[in-house]
């Protein structure tokens, strides 16, 4: 995975092609996975779209890899909450295809060892709330802190972190109990 | 156990050994993305944007926005001074005849002002030629007569030339020129006999009324010349009004 620093970041804002594209290959899997986590419905796009609202904001930007960070999944965690509201006033039904999900799209390989584990992965976490999985996802797969959670989602660092000890007293609870298999 | 998963479970109070498990389920969600390591294909919007940077598609933009308000300011322009010269030369009458009809047409329906028709050119070039000629043509019947005359005879007038040496008496009846002729003739006294044959064309004058077509005016003022002139005639000597009628009746046979 591509490790971002400081003198990348610099080189971003100053326009760097190739330090965007460091930064695009280095952020945007995760902008991906926390997009698929929330169950988006079109992961990929949103997350060109993240970055298309980013890209023009690095010039302005402060705080170096962590304020780059908060940035890119500040945008993300908007694009989270409209996707949901807008699934809230006009839920979308559309027929099962089997091209479009990405659940079965790779080989039987990945499907072993990779693809059902993600799936199951993402089963769990649809059992936590939504504050409580945005929360999880964000410190775990984007590597947050609870500083930069905490700016993500608007709220203090105190909530997040509680937030935080009922997602992770919840997952345990199911792993525990056997109700859900990974 | 990665630092992060670990640290979370020390935030939220939970001891690692004892939750083995979670510990697990959380460094597998944070190797999803390790193992789909693959960043989505970027749009071409974005590839754009990601290959000139920020600031280098907010550069090109701009270039290109300025370019189109320069293309567009001197279309403007140019359309201003075509629509400009148009109308300055339909003004004038400058322009083909089509052009300049067309144009004329549209200032008469939809402006508060009229272009000319281009036969208005055809008539004042024709009326500034014939201005020209008839001041060159009066100059020489000045120097011939020194008499003035008027314009639309000299305008209309090719037979100018004819009437160059004639008298203005014979200018004003050129009509009944023949019979004029032979009346002034009349006029004369020490031509009787001549007279006489004024009074006999007279008669003939008097048949030609329906051939000539010309005023009974004129005609009755003849006549009264003739009259008179036989009138003086015989007055003068009584043998000679018999001659006359006998020339007369002569004739008439």
């Amino acid at each position: 995975m591509t490790v971002l620093d400081g003198s990348v970041v610099t080189a971003a804002r100053a326009g760097d092609a190739e330090a965007l594209g460091l930064v695009y290959r280095s952020l945007a899997p995760k902008v991906l996975g926390y997009l698929r986590a929330h169950g988006v419905e079109d992961p990929d796009s949103l997350t060109n779209e993240v970055f298309l609202n980013v890209i023009p904001r690095l010039a302005s930007l402060t705080g170096g890899v962590s304020g780059l960070q908060t940035l890119v999944f500040s945008v993300a965690h908007a694009r989270v909450v409209d996707e949901v509201r807008r699934r809230a006033r006009r839920p979308v039904h559309a027929p099962w295809d089997a091209e479009l999900d990405h659940r079965h799209e790779d080989s039987a390989e990945n499907t072993m060892f990779g693809r059902i584990a993600t799936q199951d992965v993402m089963n769990i976490l649809y059992r936590l709330g939504e504050e409580q999985r945005t929360v999880v996802v964000l410190r775990v797969l984007a590597d947050l802190s609870l500083e930069q959670t905490a700016e993500v989602v608007g709220k203090s660092v105190g909530a997040v972190k509680q937030l935080q000890r009922r997602g992770l007293l919840v997952l345990r609870g199911l792993i525990e109990r056997g109700e859900v298999e990974w | 156990m990665s630092t992060q998963v670990n640290a979370m479970m020390e935030e939220s109070g939970l001891d690692p050994l004892e939750s083995e498990d979670l510990a697990t389920f959380l460094t597998k969600l944070e190797s999803l993305v390790d193992e789909s390591a693959l960043a989505p294909a970027p749009t071409p919007a974005l590839a754009a944007m990601l290959v000139g940077g920020a600031t280098g598609v907010s550069a090109s933009v701009v270039a290109l926005a300025a370019r189109r308000h320069q293309n567009a300011l001197a279309a403007a322009v140019l359309a201003v001074a075509g629509i400009v010269a148009t109308g300055a030369a339909a003004a004038a009458n400058d322009l083909p005849p089509p052009a300049q009809r067309v144009a004329a047409e549209f200032s008469e329906r939809f402006l508060p002002f009229d272009f000319p028709q281009p036969e208005e050119r055809a008539e004042n070039l024709t009326e500034r030629s014939d201005h020209t000629l008839g001041e060159s043509h009066d100059h020489d019947r000045t120097g011939g007569t020194g008499e003035g005359v008027d314009d639309g005879e000299a305008s209309t007038g090719r037979d100018g030339d004819d009437d160059s040496g004639a008298s203005p008496e014979s200018q004003s009846d050129e009509d009944e020129s023949g019979t004029q002729t032979s009346s002034g003739e009349g006029d004369d006294p020490e031509d009787a006999g001549s007279g006489d044959s004024g009074e006999s064309s007279s008669g003939e004058t008097d048949g030609q009324d329906t051939t000539a077509g010309d005023d009974a005016s004129d005609v009755e003022e003849f006549e009264d010349d003739s009259a008179d002139m036989s009138g003086e005639s015989g007055g003068d000597d009584p043998e000679h009004e018999d001659d006359t009628r006998d020339s007369s009746e002569a004739i008439d046979d």
